[in-house]
């Protein structure tokens, strides 16, 4: 059950980091490309 | 996306955790904030990733129905903003606000140039080519307007130039988990209640009250002998 929650836990952890981490890949405008 | 751009766009919130638990955070401080309609930021994200990968699509969009991309990209994120700032906690909020901030400044050098403007020296310093645009990227000349928030800085390590919009965004993005994470020691009703959940080892049991304003002190005669076992009856 503890295992479970841990798998929840760190699960929803990854999807809100990927998430803001996905803020920059669509409102951040870093430029990349021509090298 | 290469994996240059991917450390850039993990490396706030990754760094985030690591300050977060630094200053003893965990995350399990995400559980005291509702973050509200997630999927809008992937699908501003699955946007973004078809006008570079899908080139018919982006023709259908920008030349048929004249819609800009980043400004449909921009747009998606800003109504996710929207719909989540005003609920979350004030300290939050200003890491929100920093965010909606460097959206504001990237999407006004956009707005204002077509696509956003770079410095081609930057570029140069870093080892890119200068002049050569992009969906998104266009070298900065005489006619640009408010270059200075165009990709300005560089960063040689990872050899990308950023601008100050983006320092804000990436700023704002890693004080967000800081903040978050720190919520853990708040006492928070819903991060007590994951608390109970670690103790009791049971977290599918539905827990008796989920707000403070629940709670009841008891009385004496309040104990739950219901759970005793036969034994201790004896």
């Amino acid at each position: 059950m503890t295992q479970t929650v841990t798998w929840r836990r760190i699960t929803l952890a990854a999807f809100t980091l990927a998430t803001l981490a996905l803020l920059l890949y669509t409102i951040g405008a870093p430029h990349e490309h021509g090298g | 996306m290469s994996l240059r751009f991917f450390l850039l766009t993990i490396a706030p919130p990754v760094v985030g955790v690591a300050l977060g638990y630094l200053l003893g955070g965990r995350l399990s401080g995400f559980r005291s904030i509702r973050i509200r309609a997630l999927w809008l930021v992937w699908l501003a994200a699955g946007v973004q990733f078809a006008q570079y990968s899908v080139g018919g699509l982006r023709h259908f969009i920008e030349d048929t129905l004249g819609v800009p991309m980043l400004a449909l990209i921009f747009a998606i994120v800003l109504v996710w903003l929207a719909v989540n700032l005003p609920r979350w906690p004030a300290a939050i909020r200003a890491a929100g606000i920093l965010i909606v901030l460097g959206a504001s400044f990237n999407g006004l050098a956009i707005a204002l140039n077509g696509r956003m403007p770079y410095d081609p020296g930057a570029a140069v310093d870093v080892g890119l080519h200068a002049g050569i645009e992009t969906p998104k990227n266009e070298p900065a000349d005489a006619n640009t307007r408010l270059g200075f928030l165009g990709d300005t800085i560089p960063i040689p390590l990872l050899r990308k130039v950023i601008s100050p919009g983006d320092v804000l965004i990436s700023f704002g993005a890693g004080a967000l988990v800081v903040l978050a994470m720190r919520r853990h020691r708040r006492g928070d009703p819903l991060a007590e209640s994951s608390t109970a959940e670690e103790v009791n080892h049971e977290p599918d049991v539905e827990l008796a009250a989920h707000h403070r304003s629940d709670l009841h002190v008891g009385r004496s005669g309040d104990a739950a002998l219901h759970h005793r076992r036969a034994v201790d009856r004896r």
